[in-house]
Order: structure tokens, then sequence, then C-alpha cells
């Protein structure tokens, strides 16, 4: 979906420097935040329950827990 | 995404068989891209609006119903259907394919949609949608050269289905964004402004977090209470969490029957607010009803506030002469000190003509004049009696009235002015007027009202408006029943928490532990999350409101009136006017049509979504006065792809080609044919796609 300097821009620049201000998602990379938020656009509409979503969601962050571990050993 | 080209087959009244039996083209090759269709009523303009959202989402709404309705025009006509899609002279001669093909441009990559129906197998001779195959769609990236899998699913990723209603909407049904000026709590109008600004990826998000986490504290448990040997614990615990189950099942019951409840109260709401002037009556006199009350009140209030300032309203009706009466009082004040001077001088002339009865030297000179002779002592004397009797008369006029008195009021009135307390009652004065002016209107407007509804139409109205009522009890007590739950779920939640969390467990595998860490991100995510939907929806709010405000000022004739919109956090809008005295308020029909369609470009421009924006009737609510800005506006200002479809009365052809002609890739004039003037066909008009007429199939 094509995006230009809106909604979806603005309020992933504001849940990237949310998550850069949090002591325990300072570590996450950009690119998984990025990929949570595509995960809840893609979703926004579906009308599964959000099964799907919350599979996606939590294989994602899943990754993040093996990196922060990986990051703090 | 770009609309390059609309063929139709047998679409509506556009007979033909082939899918370039009926071809629309809107490709330009010196970069301009919209497009105006001129019809009359019934010539078929809405069907070509119709067959671009077939196109897209494979239904077509029923005219004059809304996009979530569900109510859709039938493929084929039967006994029970009107309206079919099918072209009707196409389906008495045996032709039964129809659809449409799109071109299109999305993201620089060149597109070919088609969707067609066709009877199902062995059917030769359908008789209803049943006997129709679902309509086909079919789409092919021709820059790549490959056909594109999951079709609709790539059509949602360009618009959802949901969202579609902002770009392609008929310009009579504008009147539904003037719920957002009432009080109305239109959910789903608001739910859809919301989730076209993408509210829900930060909602959901909250929402998902938690379910997710639920479930990783839930596997935490079961690695916690791996460790202990107390059965009895274990028991409780799993006593506690079948009954968070058993409670989150009735929550999802309850939330289901609300769900419907909801559903059920939007229909009636529905019914009511569109398909009843009665109940349009009725709800405008329970609106009237308290509009009186309110302005009684606050007429009674605006009362109060002057006796309180200054005893008796009579000085505030009175004030306006208080400027004259300062000028009079100025006149006789300066009257006062010319006569007093003149007694002075008065004085001053006796004084040397009794020195002159008397032989006196001059007062000014020295000079000593003979004694005067009997006659003109006499002469003397007789101007002493006329001075005196100057002074005498003088004097009199002098203290009359009380100089200190004249003073004292002086200062009062003058005191009032430069306090502003004149102003300030003024200003009441004005209020009040004008609250007895809305009062006398509001009354007016009850009236007219209530001779609307005719008895039955109010047994009616009254039936639906008992129905409301119930529905809206029901739904508060799901709410109630609701909450209850939760709470109940909560406080289980703790104990089954503060059991587990004093167990230590014998050792900590790693998934123990991973489990654990999950359980902190999935905690700061929500709190994130939180925080941003908090800030995002302020931020949009506040663009769109900007975005929104800017054009509405730019297109109304009012502009000398209005200073802008607002939009509050709820979304509810108000025209506001430069008068603050006069407040904020919907305006007219074709006011509220401009501020519709200011809201909607400002919110399919925070949306960041590329459509064109495809009006049926673009002006059908909009006064004369406002027509020529709104046309400048979408055919020459917007930087969107523009595609109206006006009937002449809102612009003429030959006066939409001379003004938009030149930003047009092409206008085409919808014509009847056919004996019974049942068909149309469209005449090219403007042609700007850099293609010959003929190469467009128009052999002049």
């Amino acid at each position: 979906m094509s995006e230009s300097k809106s909604s979806i821009v603005e309020l992933t620049e504001q849940l990237v420097v949310g998550c850069s201000n949090n002591a325990i998602l300072r570590e996450i990379p950009e690119s998984k935040i990025k990929e949570m938020i595509q995960t809840l656009v893609s979703f926004q509409f579906s009308e599964d329950n959000r099964r799907s979503a919350q599979t996606n969601l939590s294989k994602t962050i899943n990754e993040i827990v093996d990196l922060l571990s990986e990051v703090n050993s | 995404m770009k609309l390059e080209s609309l063929h139709l087959q047998n679409w509506q009244p556009f007979r033909g068989r082939g899918l370039d039996a009926t071809k629309i083209e809107l490709k330009s090759d010196s970069g301009q891209k919209n497009m105006i269709i001129y019809g009359e009523n019934t010539h078929g303009k809405t069907a070509i609006w119709q067959a671009i959202q077939f196109g897209f989402f494979g239904k077509v709404n029923k005219r004059k119903t809304g996009w979530q309705e569900g109510k859709y025009k039938p493929l084929i006509w039967d006994d029970t259907a009107g309206e079919p899609l099918l072209n009707q002279t196409a389906n008495e001669e045996g032709d039964y394919i129809f659809g449409v093909r799109m071109e299109f441009n999305h993201e620089g990559e060149e597109y070919t949609l088609e969707r067609t129906v066709e009877p199902r197998q062995g059917v030769s001779k359908p008789r209803n949608d049943g006997q129709m195959e679902k309509p086909d769609l079919y789409i092919r990236n021709n820059s790549k050269g490959k056909i594109v899998k999951q079709p609709q699913n790539f059509i949602n990723d360009i618009l959802p289905y949901d969202l579609a209603q902002f770009f392609m909407f008929d310009g009579e049904r504008l009147d539904q964004y003037r719920l957002l000026f009432e009080d109305t709590n239109d959910v789903k109008l608001k739910g859809y402004i919301e989730a076209i600004l993408r509210f829900p990826v930060l909602t959901d998000g909250v929402q998902d977090f938690g379910d997710i986490k639920k479930k990783e504290e839930k596997a935490l448990r079961k690695f916690a209470l791996r460790g202990t040997a107390d059965e009895e614990l274990r028991g409780v615990v799993k006593k506690l969490e079948d009954d968070v189950e058993e409670l989150e099942k009735v929550i999802k019951k309850i939330t289901g029957e609300k769900d419907l409840a909801d559903e059920e109260l939007r229909i009636v709401d529905e019914w009511l607010k569109l398909n009843d002037k009665g109940a349009e009556a009725l709800a405008q006199q329970t609106i009237f009803n308290a509009q009186i009350e309110k302005l009684e009140l606050e007429i009674e209030e605006a009362t109060k506030r002057i006796s309180k300032r200054l005893p008796g309203t009579w000085r505030a009706i009175i004030s306006s002469r208080i400027e004259t009466r300062l000028d009079e009082l100025d006149g006789e004040i300066k009257r006062q000190t010319s006569e007093t001077k003149r007694i002075g001088e008065i004085e001053t002339q006796i004084k040397s003509l009794e020195g002159r009865l008397k032989g006196d030297a001059c007062g000014y000179c020295g000079h000593i004049d003979k004694k005067p002779g009997l006659k003109e002592i006499d002469e003397i004397n007789k101007k002493i009696i006329v001075l005196e009797k100057e002074s005498t008369k003088l004097e009199k006029s002098r203290i009359d009235p009380d100089p200190h008195y004249l003073q004292t009021r002086q200062r009062a009135l003058f005191d009032i002015k430069s306090t502003n307390k004149l102003d300030m009652l003024i200003d009441l004065e004005e209020d009040i007027v004008n609250k007895n002016q809305d009062m006398r209107d509001a009354k007016s407007n009850l009236k007219k009202a209530m001779r609307l509804l005719s008895s039955q139409a109010r047994r009616e109205v009254q039936e639906y408006l008992v129905q409301q009522r119930e529905l809206q009890d029901a739904i508060a007590v799901y709410n109630i029943d609701n909450q209850k739950m939760k709470d109940f779920v909560k406080t289980r939640e703790m104990e089954i928490k503060n059991i587990t969390g004093k167990i230590q467990p014998k050792s900590q595998t790693i998934a123990h532990s991973k489990c654990g860490k999950k359980i902190e991100v999935l905690s700061n995510l929500i709190e994130v999350w939180d925080t941003v939907t908090t800030q995002h929806r302020e931020t949009m709010r506040a663009r769109v409101e900007e975005n929104a405000s800017n054009l509405f000022m730019s297109l109304t004739n009012k502009s000398k009136t209005y200073k802008g919109l607002k939009i509050h956090t709820d979304f509810q809008v108000e025209i506001l006017h430069k008068k603050k005295s006069r407040g904020a308020e919907a305006g007219s029909g074709g006011q509220s049509a401009l501020m519709a369609y200011s809201i909607l470009d400002a919110l399919t421009k925070s949306s960041g979504i590329e459509f064109p924006m495809v009006v049926d009737t673009p002006a059908r609510s909009i006064d004369e006065n406002n027509l020529g800005r709104l046309f400048d506006y979408l055919l020459l200002e917007s930087e969107k792809q523009v595609i109206i479809l006006p009937e002449s009365k809102e612009l003429k052809p030959k006066d939409g080609d001379d003004k938009y002609g030149g930003r047009c890739a092409t206008t085409y004039e919808i014509e009847l044919i056919g004996k019974d003037e049942d068909m149309s066909q469209l005449k090219l008009r403007i042609n700007n796609t850099g293609k010959t007429r003929k190469e467009m199939g128009y052999d002049d």
C-alpha cells in the first residue's frame, strides 16, 4: 500500500521514538518495529478474529527476544 | 493508483458484446489525468460509477444505500429483483456475459483488471443470481508480465473496501456527513474515520499484544507449577484458570450479543434518520425542545448577570443615551463657566463705573477724569443698573443645575464608559436579543416539524423510538455485564499471579526464561503503543482540522462570516463563525456539503492512499454560489485524479469543456439510444489522450 508522509509514517515515527526511549525496548532494531507495524497494517481489515495477526506478531516478538538475549549475553 | 481506462460489456444501459464494446479512456500522454462524464438523470452516469466499484470490489450497492448496508444490486433480472447489472436487452437476446475491464497504473507499474460474470456451467438460460457464476477477477501486471496471485488481496492493499467510501461517493449522499455536526455518536462513521487515519494499527496492537501476553503468562505458570509438588496448589490454580476461561467465554458471548444489538440499533437509527420524514420531524421535535429549554435557561442566566452587574436592566436599555447625555452635560458646564466669566467682567465694569462716580483714578491707566456732571451721573447709574440686572440673571443661571451635581454626573457617566461596563451590558443585551431570536426560530421549526407528523407516521416512529430505547437499554446492560465479567477475570488473574508468584521453580530452563522475557517485552510494547495512541490521535486530529479548515475557507462563499472548521477529538465537526457571540453551527445544506468535501479531502490526504476521487452528481447538494469554486478545486487544483459525473444543471457540457477541458484527459457525454431510449452510449467530447478519435473507436 502506498503511504506518503501520512498517518502510517507518522505513527511509525512515533512508535520508533517511543521504543528507543524505553529501557527494555531500546535495543530492538527499527526494522523489527516496522515489521510489527506492517503486520498490524496488513491485518487492519482482516476478519479472522485477529488470529493471523497475533501469530505473525508473536513470531516477530520471539525473534526480538532472541535478539535481546544475544545482546545481553 | 491512477485509472487509465474503463471498458464495459453488457453493463447496465451500455449494451455490447466483448469487453471493448464501450471504452472510456483517460490516459493522456501530456499529463492530464481527470475526466468528466456528463449525463442527465437516468442516462447511466451512476452505472459508470458503479462499474468502477464492481471492478475493484465485485459488488455494487443499491442506489440510495450506503457502502455498509449490505444491499447489493442483483447480477441478473428476475421477478423479484430490479436494477440488475446485466443489460436488459442482452438478457432478452440470450447474451448473458457481462463485466468490466480496467487498466490502471499503481506505483509505477501498469495493470489490467477484468471482472466478468457468466452463467454457471450447464445453465443455458439463467433465471436468477444463483444460476450465475460468482464474478471472476483477473489482474495482470503488464510491467512484469505476470498474473497477480490473490487479486482481491492486491486490490484490498491498494484500497480496502471499508475505506473506498472516502474516495468514491455520490454527491447526493454527502448529507450523511452532516451527522458529524451533530452529537449523534454515529459510531460506524466515526469508526471509518478512525480506520482511514489508521488508529486501529495502535488500538489493535494494544489488544493483540495483550492477548499474546496472556498466553505467555499461562505458559509461564505451567513452568512454575511444574516446579511444585503441592497438588492442592495446582488444583487451586487450575480451578482459577478454568474460571477465567469460562468467564472469557461469557464475555465473548455478551460481546457477540452486544454487537448484534449495536447492529440492530444502527439499522433502527438509520431508519429513523433517513427513511421517514416523521422520524426526522420527531427527532427534530426533540432537538428543538431541547434547544428551547437550553435557550430559556441561557436567557435567564444572562438576565441574572445583567441584574447582578448593574442593578436594573433599564440602565442597560437607556445606556445608549449616555453618550448624548455626556455631550449635553459638557455643554451645560461650558455654559456655566462662560457665565461665571461674564459675571466677573460685569463686576469689574460696575467697579469701574462706581469709581467714575467717586472721581477715582482709572483702574487700568491711573488717569483721573474730572468729576461727572448730573446728566453723566444719571447715565452711569443706568449702566450700573443694567449690568447688575444682567449679573443677577447670570448668577441664577450659573448655579442651576448645581455645578457640583453636574460634575459628579459627568464623572459617573465617564466611569461607566471607561470601565467597559457599558460595553459589557450592551454585549449581554445583544446576547439576549440573539438568543431570543434563536428561540423564536426554534419554536417556529418545532411547529413545522409537528405539522409534518401525521398520526400514523407518529405511531410508526414511536414504535421505532421504543425499539431504539430498548436496544439502547439492552446495550447499556451488556456493557455493565461485560465490565463485571472483566472485573471477575481481573480478580482471578490477580489471585493466580499471587499464588504462582510465590512458587520458586527448581530450575529455570531457557524456554522458561525466554517466556519471562517475552512477557516483559510485551508489557513494554503495550505501554509504548498505548502512549503513542493518545499522541497520534491528537496529531492526526490537528492535521485533518488544519487541512479541512483551509480547504473549507477557500471553497465557501462565506469566508467573511466563517473562520474555519473545528474538529473535536471524537470527530464531531463545527463551522466556526467569526462573530463569537453567534457560536458555532452546522451551516446550510450547501455549507455542510462543502464541509464534507473538505473533511473527505483532508482524510484521504492523511491516509496516504493514492486512489482517484470518483464522484457521481458532485454538486447535487451545493448551492449555485459555491459550485464554481468546488469544480475549480476538483478539476484545477486537486492533486488527486478526479473523475466526476455531473448532470447539466450542475455543469453544462460546453461550460465544463471550455473551463476544465484542458485539464482533462477526456470528457464524454452519455446519450440515449434504442427504440425506447432504454440504452445508452458515450459521445467523446474532449480528447487529450494523444490518440486519434478513430483510434478511440469514434468514426467521425
